[in-house]
């Protein structure tokens, strides 16, 4: 009898460790078909009404408190809509915030709406098939997306994502190091000025000293004079590898310059110390840097790096003279519909008017072309925490002289090509190999990427 | 006889009994350890076993797995950052031995010729019971390629080019190397000195009543008998070894050029950054492999030189 109680109990037990899994399983399984075989008939009988309330997650790795107020706006403008947001990440790290959405897609979590930081980030989760396409639904509002935003996130004729922000890139320069060497703020330069002023720039040693430049880890430092190009600017351009090219050849001779002529701060300390390029500016560590749209805000100082100096803004630098500066390949953050969302329509409507209008309440640089510069500058100007610290003249030279250039959308792979590349162009900075062999070796690593994903 | 069965019966009922209520008790305390190992360890390893003849991505969901049979094997072997990562863990390997030969020889000093030896077992115990991520930030420091105090110090000794450490390809590993030794050798050193303590005095008496140096004490008493202790060392050290990854992240993350990846960190690349779920299982496939045969090895070789 007793030993009936016992094996009763365990077997109970067990049951009910194991229902327990089998639910959890069974539940992340059948959500979204069941959920949504119960919703969508309701959505698609009474979707003409719209009078049915909806909910909409919206995942973004800001702060909460950024954008919940945009969000709120958007709420008073579509009583039906409640807009449920999901943060990321607390510290508005958008790497750590793509993990976070990775594993919450991945439990099964019902997100709608997801912003993603960066061509690369997009097209790897396009090509993964998470995000929906939007053709259908663009096709439905009868507009054309050239005429509403300034990159095109088409990837092999889908259109996955709206984008949101815009970012090109600029040069970032501390202006009273440039007016104590007694240089202007360049509005039309080349590279080869750029190592010039660098060079200018660099005073001191030890410690305290002040390098012209910081170059970060990030692939875009190793192709610098490839990013300013209106076409053909990325590693791999329709399937074909663009290493052995005079762009990459130049950008690695300029950056190599820079180190050998110690007037970057040197490769070896960025990487084993793993500098940052925020407070390496704000330190006046290093005097210039090549930078985007994003730090435009910081120019007036965060709580963590508070503005001490001015910051003044130059356009790109031209591979050569007689080229345009402030040519810079336009990437940026995007938005997209999670394939799973059972409200597609309401979170394109979402998205499209974020993308648009949502954009102007905060401040940052649109991919929308029907932003107000001035006002943009004007706002930037009005919530930065020292406003005096940004020099309005140069910004607004920059910005309305950018010639962002189309952004061919990376291959879904973009991110290993990167890493490919950067490992040759590693040992190349550390003098472990020539340029002919860092330029024949990433070629070859970057084709053998390139045919392993046909 | 046939009264002494009922006997034996009635003699066992009871124990059998007891027996019964043992194993009952036994499986209950058990019972929660064995349902998670199964839920968090076993079926996970299966999972990952057959996740890695797949071509998947976790963030897809289920219906997208598609078998591939061994075809990622068969890239794992021409994957130039694989086979690097894998090389690695094996030079690394030397990190085990010469930590261990360290301890000993620290662990000899300490419980016999030193005055306070609890004071100097906490010293080398102390990067243990730091945080990994503490411990890199601190030796990050040190090791700055051109104001670190250990560049600072080997200039002052008149060295024009001191070593780059982290940042340079070929000195990044075995910096790596050297921390995992310095922050394993207080384990090492606290097990062989219970080792030690193990070993009877009066082998050590008699040794000096024949005449042995101190030396040859050492080989012939000291050594074959804290053989069991060097056994169990080197198995766990070896396995600590291969799943070296927070100090690689933190330091290096794999870097310059692959040089400090290894298969773990490899493994957490393709996993968790380039979302390829079915190669990084295929990765951890071959690690566990590597693993099971070291193990193998030694299980097999102990009996030659292990002495209980």
């Amino acid at each position: 009898m007793k030993k009936n109680m016992f094996m009763l109990v365990l077997i109970s037990v067990l049951l009910v460790v194991l229902a327990g899994c089998g639910n959890s399983a069974a539940n992340t399984n059948n959500a979204s078909p069941n959920s949504s075989a119960s919703s969508a008939p309701e959505a698609t009988e009474e979707s003409p009404a719209t009078a049915e309330p909806v909910t909409i997650k919206v995942a973004h790795w800001s702060p909460e408190a950024d954008i919940t107020p945009i969000l709120e706006a958007y709420e008073a403008q579509h009583p039906n809509v409640t807009l449920e947001y999901v943060e990321l990440s607390d510290s508005g790290d958008s790497v750590a915030g793509m993990k976070k959405l990775d594993l919450l897609v991945a439990s099964g979590e019902d997100l709608d709406v997801a912003f993603m930081p960066g061509a690369t980030d997009y097209s790897q989760r396009a090509g993964l098939g998470l995000m929906t396409p939007l053709n259908d639904l663009i096709a439905k509002e009868a507009i054309t997306l050239s005429d509403e935003y300034s990159i095109d996130p088409t990837i092999d004729g889908n259109i996955y994502a709206l984008p949101d922000t815009l970012e090109n890139y600029f040069v970032l320069l501390n202006k009273d190091k440039l007016d104590a060497a007694g240089l202007a703020v360049p509005t039309e330069w080349t590279w080869e000025e750029y190592l010039d002023y660098a060079k200018k720039l660099t005073s001191g040693s030890g410690p305290s000293k002040t390098y012209g430049t910081y170059f970060h880890t990030w692939a875009m430092y190793w192709e610098l004079a490839l990013i300013n190009q209106a076409k053909n600017n990325n590693l791999v351009n329709e399937g074909k590898v663009n290493i052995d090219s005079p762009e990459i050849r130049q950008s690695l001779e300029l950056r190599s310059k820079a180190e050998q002529d110690q007037i970057a701060v040197p490769y070896a300390d960025t990487i084993s110390q793993k500098l940052a390029y925020r407070s390496e500016y704000f330190t006046q560590h290093a005097a210039m840097i090549v930078t985007g749209n994003w730090m435009i805000g910081s120019a007036g100082g965060s709580e963590e790096f508070p503005a001490t100096f001015t910051t003044a803004f130059a356009p790109m630098p031209s591979n050569a003279t007689g080229q345009p500066s402030g040519v810079s390949i336009a990437n940026g953050n995007y938005v997209g519909i999670l394939d799973k969302s059972k409200h597609q329509q309401e979170a394109y409507d979402f998205i499209r008017w974020y993308s648009t209008e949502g954009e102007q309440m905060q401040n940052v640089y649109s991919a929308w072309k029907k932003q107000d510069v001035d006002k943009f500058i004007a706002s930037v100007k009005e919530t930065a925490l020292s406003p005096d610290k940004i020099d309005a003249d140069s910004l607004a030279f920059v910005i309305k002289n950018a010639l962002p250039a189309p952004l061919s959308v990376p291959p879904t792979y973009q991110g290993e090509l990167e890493e490919a590349f950067t490992k040759e162009t590693e040992l190349y900075i550390l003098k472990q190999q020539d340029l002919e062999t860092t330029i024949k070796n990433a070629q070859q690593g970057l084709q053998k990427i390139v045919d392993a994903n046909k | 006889m046939t009264l002494a069965v009922p006997k034996t019966l009635q003699a066992t009922k009871p124990s059998r009994k007891r027996r019964r209520k043992e194993m009952r008790m036994g499986y209950l305390f058990v019972g929660p350890m064995l349902l998670g190992v199964i839920i968090f360890t076993l079926i996970p390893m299966i999972f990952s076993f057959t996740l890695s003849f797949t071509k998947w991505s976790f963030v897809t969901g289920f219906d997208k797995i598609k078998f591939i049979g061994l075809d990622n094997f068969r890239a794992l072997f021409q994957d130039d950052v694989f086979l690097k990562s894998l090389g690695n863990n094996f030079i690394m390997l030397l990190a085990v031995p010469v930590g261990m030969v360290i301890a000993l020889l620290l662990a000899v000093v300490i419980s016999n010729h030193v005055y306070a030896p609890g004071a100097f077992k906490v010293i080398y115990f102390m990067p243990q019971i730091s945080s990994v991520v503490a411990v890199a930030v601190v030796w990050q420091v040190l090791f700055h390629p051109s104001y670190g105090p250990v560049n600072g110090f080997l200039s002052a000794l008149g060295m024009d080019n001191p070593p780059k450490w982290l940042a340079d390809p070929n000195f990044a590993l075995p910096s790596v190397m050297l921390l995992m030794i310095w922050i394993d050798l207080g384990v090492s050193l606290i097990i062989y000195n219970a080792g030690l303590k193990n070993i009877p005095a009066d082998l050590y008496e008699a040794a000096t009543l024949d005449g042995a140096t101190k030396w040859s004490q050492f080989r012939s008493i000291t050594l074959p008998l804290l053989t069991p202790t060097t056994f169990f060392l080197l198995v766990t050290g070896i396995i600590g070894n291969f799943k070296s990854f927070a100090l690689i992240k933190v330091l290096t993350d794999g870097g310059p050029a692959h040089s400090t990846s290894v298969v773990v960190y490899d493994m957490y690349q393709t996993a968790f950054v380039d979302l390829q779920t079915g190669y990084a299982s295929s990765m951890v496939m071959i690690l566990f492999l590597c693993l099971l045969a070291i193990t193998a090895l030694q299980w097999i070789s102990q009996k030659f030189w292990v002495n209980y």
